[in-house]
């Protein structure tokens, strides 16, 4: 009972798992609609038959599923396979009454929490085929799609309009502290929670058509393992063998947005590490928001740079992130003791 | 002993992967036998069948979402944790693991 319990509440594993689904649709579909703008300019898929029409045609199927399916799997996670179908119509209403993701996670939940309750309704021997096949698809869907269109969808929607119109009229100081605090959060704790939490927002504001947080966080997501890899070749001394062994390595995971690579350093060293981390990723947040640096795409580091509006610019976010991290950690990062230099050191990787 | 790990994060592309690492290394280190199963977003690999399941003295769930085939561990003794704590603190939740298995 009490795990139960436990399982119900632990709404962060239930929209991690929605998520978790949903980010493959949110790549192919970001991406191709990037790819149509690049072959076709702004407007070029409006000609019919054209390359840039077909990617957008596909790119825009792939995103129209993001809100259905992040529904879909959050009510999954809570209550199984019985929760797909009521969740997936959750989202597609939730899309419907213009509460974006915000209304898929609400719908999502509710039709989990629908077929887990429904599942538990005791019911005599003779009617409990029809229970499954019938009774709990049925009247979930039904009971959720009703409450979405009628009572809670367009709240939610309010909700969601207020958020956007707070992120398109931003001041530029606002710019500043939102892109510094994205950028941090990834360095933070390198593709853990609190990584996570920025990440889901970034994922969130691609299905509300703003691309600037993602930007910010992927930058804020490349400069750790990069400034390490090169803070090590630069000052070895300060490095395990170890460490020094994993650079080689760390700064191609964070060319490719893989922040996890900077994990050895940063737990051989937490202290000197991962405040440096921390301000060169909200350094380069904060220029890559200033600069009005857009990303539709919500993975691929470098190997989206021609997708990114403003490429330069974003490289300029990048590599300022990259010297200021490198040269705190050259800078605070003490020497190692000879003998620890020289052995093998245990690091957590 | 026998552990079988089974891991997962939100995105299934590299933490996924260090969590089952780390736990399997600090597994085998002690002398364990060790199924490391993962759960990527490229899918199921290394995947654990039922009959290695059931054999297995103790069950490691590193995740952030939701594991598929949990009933193979029916009736195993499961630990579970966080992905990134998997990465970090391995040798102490493989300490965890043993200290559940003898002590009872």
């Amino acid at each position: 009972m009490e795990d139960e319990k436990k399982h119900l509440l632990d709404i962060k594993k239930h929209l991690l798992t929605g998520v978790s689904y949903m980010i493959p649709l949110v790549v192919a579909g970001g991406i191709l609609i990037a790819l149509s703008f690049l072959v076709g300019g702004y407007l070029g898929f409006q000609t019919e038959g054209t390359p840039a029409d077909y990617l957008m045609r596909i790119g825009g199927g792939a995103l129209s599923f993001i809100v259905p399916i992040l529904a879909g799997f959050i009510a999954y996670s809570i209550a199984d396979r019985a929760g797909i179908a009521p969740g997936l119509v959750a989202g597609y209403v939730a899309v419907q009454v213009n509460s974006g993701f915000l209304g898929g996670i609400v719908g999502g939940l509710l039709a989990g929490y629908c077929v887990f309750f429904l599942k538990k309704i005791k019911v005599p021997n003779l009617v409990k085929p029809l229970m499954g096949i019938l009774i709990i698809p049925l009247l979930s869907t039904l009971v959720v799609g009703l409450l979405l269109y009628l009572v809670l969808g367009s709240p939610i929607a309010a909700v969601m309009t207020a958020l956007q119109n707070w992120l398109t009229s931003m001041s530029a100081t606002n710019l500043v502290i939102f892109g510094a605090i994205l950028g941090a959060m990834q360095a933070f704790d390198m593709g853990g929670p609190v990584d996570k939490t920025a990440y889901t927002f970034g994922l969130a504001m691609l299905a509300q058509n703003q691309f600037t947080p993602m930007a910010a966080i992927m930058v804020g997501g490349m400069v750790p393992p990069i400034a390490l890899s090169i803070a090590a070749k630069l000052k070895p001394a300060k490095f395990s063998p170890s460490e020094r062994k994993h650079a080689d390595a760390a700064w191609i995971m964070g060319l490719s947005f893989i922040t996890e690579g900077a994990i050895p350093f940063a737990s051989a060293d937490p202290l000197h590490v991962i405040p440096s981390q921390m301000i060169g990723s909200a350094i380069a947040g904060a220029l890559s928001m200033v600069f009005g640096c857009a990303l539709r795409a919500p993975h691929g580091g470098i190997f989206v740079l021609p997708l990114v509006e403003k490429p330069v610019l974003y490289l300029v976010a990048l590599a300022a992130g990259i010297a200021v991290t490198t040269t705190l950690v050259v800078l605070f990062k003490k020497d190692l003791p000879k003998e620890e230099a020289e052995d093998t050191a245990v690091v957590a990787d | 002993m026998k552990i079988a790990i089974v891991s997962a994060c939100s995105a299934g592309i590299a933490s996924t992967y260090m969590a089952a690492e780390s736990l399997e290394l600090a597994a085998k280190k002690k002398g364990h036998t060790v199924y490391a199963e993962t759960q990527g977003t490229i899918g199921i690999e290394n995947a654990i069948s039922l009959k290695d399941a059931q054999l297995a003295d103790i069950v490691i769930i590193a995740r952030d979402i939701k594991i598929q085939g949990m009933e193979r561990f029916k009736g195993r003794k499961i630990i579970e944790v966080g992905v990134a704590e998997a990465i970090r603190k391995a040798d102490l939740i493989i300490e965890r693991a043993e200290k559940e298995v003898i002590g009872k």
